[in-house]
Formats: C-alpha cells, structure tokens, sequence
C-alpha cells in the first residue's frame, strides 16, 4: 500500500525517534552473535535491519567507547593481514547480563507474545 | 605484601590511580574535611604556641612595635620551634592518616564515614606520634643544619631532605592500614620497600595531581587578575576590591585543601595497590559501578 507524502512524512520523522534508541541495542546484539571490530558490527546491524538503521563511524567509535567505558563490552587487538591491528570487540559478563535482561524485558515477553505477533502480522 | 607487581605499563597505572583518586573524593566528599580540619588545627596550634612563645618572654617587644628573640634564650626557641614542626607534622599526619583509612575502605567496597576514618587514626595515635616525632627530629635537624652551613652544606641538606621525603612516602599508609601498631623505623623500611616496588605508579600520580593543581591554581589567579583590572578600570571601592580579595583566597584554600585530600588518596591507592596487586583498573571499575546513576546509564545508551 502506497503512503500519502503526509504518511511519509510521519512515518520517517517516528522512525526518526524510534531508531534512535536502537543502534545500541543492535550493536550489542551483533557482539552478542560473535567478536567483532567497528565495521563488521556496522555491515551485521545494516544487513539484519535491511538497511533501517545505520550509523557513520564516528557515532559508532563514539558509542564504542561509551561502551567500554561502562564495561559492557572489552576489546582485543587482533592483528590484520592488511594493515594496522584491528580492534575486536567483544560483550563483558556484564554486558551479556545487561542485554539479556534488557531483552527479555522489552522485547521478547512483549513482541513475542502470540496475541501481538498475530496482530503485527495482521498489519 | 608480596604481591606480583608489572614494570611495564607504570605511567598508564599512575594515571588509572590518578582517576581513582578523583572518583574516590567524588563519592566520599566528606573526605575533604580531613585537610580542612588538619589546616585549623594546625592554625589553632600555631596560635597557641605563638603565644606561649610571646608569654615566656622568647620574644621581645621594642618601643617601635617591632620584636625580636631576647638575648640568651636561643636553646628556648630552638625547642619552641621544633615543637612546632611536631605539631604540624603530628595534625598533618593524624589527619592523612584518617583519609588514607577512609580511601582503602572505598577501595574495598564499603563506605567510608568521616567518623570512622578519624577513629582508624585515632587507634593509631600511638604509631603516628612516633612516627611525627622521628620525622619533624630529622626535618628539624636538616634545618638546623641548612642554616648553618654554607651552600654545599644546604644542597646536601636538601638532598637528604628529599631522600627522606621519598623513603618515608608511604610510613602513615603503613601504620593507619596495617594490622598491628608498628614503630616509626619498620614503618619507614616498609615504605622504602613499597617505594622501590612502585615507584613510577607514585612519580606520575602525585606528579599529575600537583601539574592539575597548578593549572587550577593558575587559572583561578588569571580570574582573579583579569577582574582585578576590570575593576581598577571601572573605579569601584575599595569594598568589593575586598570581598574579591578574600574570595580569591578562600578559592586558593579550597583548592589546596581538595588536592591534599586527593595527593593522600592517590597515596593509599598505590600503597592498596602495592599491597593487594589488585590492579588500578579494577578497583577503578568498582568505583564506576558504585557511583553509576540512572541518569549517568541514560547517556551510555543514547
């Protein structure tokens, strides 16, 4: 079904908001899968979103590091076949804690219930 | 206290004990106290003995105003002025000595109080009062002796001052966090141990925290400079030149007083350190944790 302009519009500027708390989610999601350095956690959060939420890389090392810092995730210098060594990065226990917890509470006792999957499968 | 402790990585743990030391005042404020009180004993002691020394006729006063040592008295002031330098040292070391217990407590992960960091000292008065009484003996002997001496005699002086400084760095440590009371000798042997072991975590700590403390201090004069001429250019009494006056110098004392708070943190976080091994990091992480908010969590995932 084709949105009006005023449908566009409404819908960009509410995705706008709503990806805004999501990169960090996704982020720590993809950390979550695997170990991996700044550029693989970009590629992994574009491709599983099908392109919805991006970020350039300064936000993303900005993000990082505010990560880091609240030791939610560690990083490991891996050396690289082409180049500088790259900085792998990985969820702490806390982390791994956080993002279950955070999960569990916001996401799969609330989508995955079967009376809303049905319902946003309706729409 | 024969803990495993790295050589490599010295300047990068010095500026990790460094940022424990900032977070460790910003949790326990009342930490701060501790200078600030030793600053007003120590103020109150020196009065009293000012006038004591006024009182015993060690000073004379001359029809002009001025005043001067009276003849044949000079052992009297001699002995007046070492008890100065162990009163200082005593209210100094006694109340360091409370802030070095109540930083280790928060390393620990408790939650030092004003009151028991002052009782910690107090259970050591014993140790402490030793150890002042050999410290302000060799300060005042080196003094004696920087005065009476031509110049090579003073170098040599101050050398011997500095060595002492060092050796002795980490004595009240020592004696406020060990578990037995301990002489003022094997307090010094044992901080010449720690000193060997970690020495460049303490150079970059304490050399850190005085090049903050001197851009702070720089800047509040700068301040202070710049609306000194503001107010010589706009012709304003002598009142608010007055009030200026004495908020510079209540901004130079707070900012005096935070920092000895800090030097002696940074000092029981390397001694915690040369103790327990326990890396700075990690007790730095503890400290996060323990000051993180909701509203600080807020920014992290923004």
């Amino acid at each position: 079904m084709k949105l009006s302009n005023y449908e566009q519009t409404l819908l960009e500027g509410w995705e706008e908001t709503h990806k805004k708390g999501q990169l960090t989610f996704w982020m720590l999601f993809s950390l979550y899968e695997s170990g991996k350095h700044m550029s693989g956690i970009k590629e992994w959060v574009y491709s599983m979103t099908h392109g919805t939420i991006t970020a350039d890389d300064q936000s993303m090392y900005r993000a990082l590091r505010r990560l880091k810092s609240a030791d939610i995730i560690q990083f490991e210098n891996v050396p690289s076949t082409s180049g500088p060594d790259l900085k792998v990065y990985h969820l702490t226990d806390i982390g791994e804690r956080v993002l279950g917890a955070f999960a569990k509470r916001n996401i799969s006792s609330i989508y995955l219930q079967p009376r809303i999957r049905k319902l946003i499968q309706q729409l | 206290m024969d803990k495993t402790i790295k050589t490599t990585g010295r300047f990068r743990r010095g500026l990790e004990i460094t940022k424990s030391s900032w977070r460790v005042l910003r949790l326990d404020k009342e930490l701060v106290l501790m200078p600030l009180m030793s600053g007003i004993v120590g103020m109150v002691a020196m009065i009293m003995i000012i006038v004591i020394w006024i009182a015993s006729s060690a000073i004379v006063f001359k029809a002009d105003g001025s005043f001067t040592a009276s003849n044949g008295v000079n052992i009297w002031s001699g002995a007046l002025l070492f008890i100065v330098y162990l009163a200082v040292s005593l209210i100094v070391n006694v109340f360091g000595a409370a802030i070095i217990h109540g930083a280790a407590q928060r390393f620990d992960g408790h939650n030092p109080t004003f009151r028991g960091s002052l009782r910690a000292a107090k259970m050591r008065f014993g140790s402490i009062a030793a150890f002042s009484l050999l410290s302000s003996t060799i300060g005042f002997i080196l003094r004696l002796i920087e005065d009476r001496v031509p110049l090579a005699g003073k170098i040599v002086s101050w050398i011997f001052h500095a060595t002492w400084s060092i050796a002795s760095m980490f004595a009240v440590p020592v004696i406020v966090l060990g578990n037995k009371a301990i002489g003022p000798v094997a307090a010094t042997k044992q901080s010449v141990n720690i000193v060997k072991k970690v020495w460049g975590e303490s150079v970059v700590s304490q050399l850190g925290l005085g090049l903050i403390q001197m851009v702070y201090v720089l800047g509040w004069a700068a301040s202070f400079a710049a609306l000194m001429a503001l107010l010589v250019l706009a012709n304003t009494g002598m009142t608010v030149t007055v009030v200026l006056v004495v908020i510079f110098a209540i901004g130079l004392l707070a900012i005096g007083v935070i920092f000895s708070a800090l030097s002696a943190i940074a000092k029981a976080a390397v001694y915690y350190y040369a103790t327990t091994g326990k890396a700075p990091e990690t007790f730095n992480k503890q400290l996060l944790q323990e000051a993180m908010t909701v509203k600080k969590a807020r920014k992290i995932f923004a």
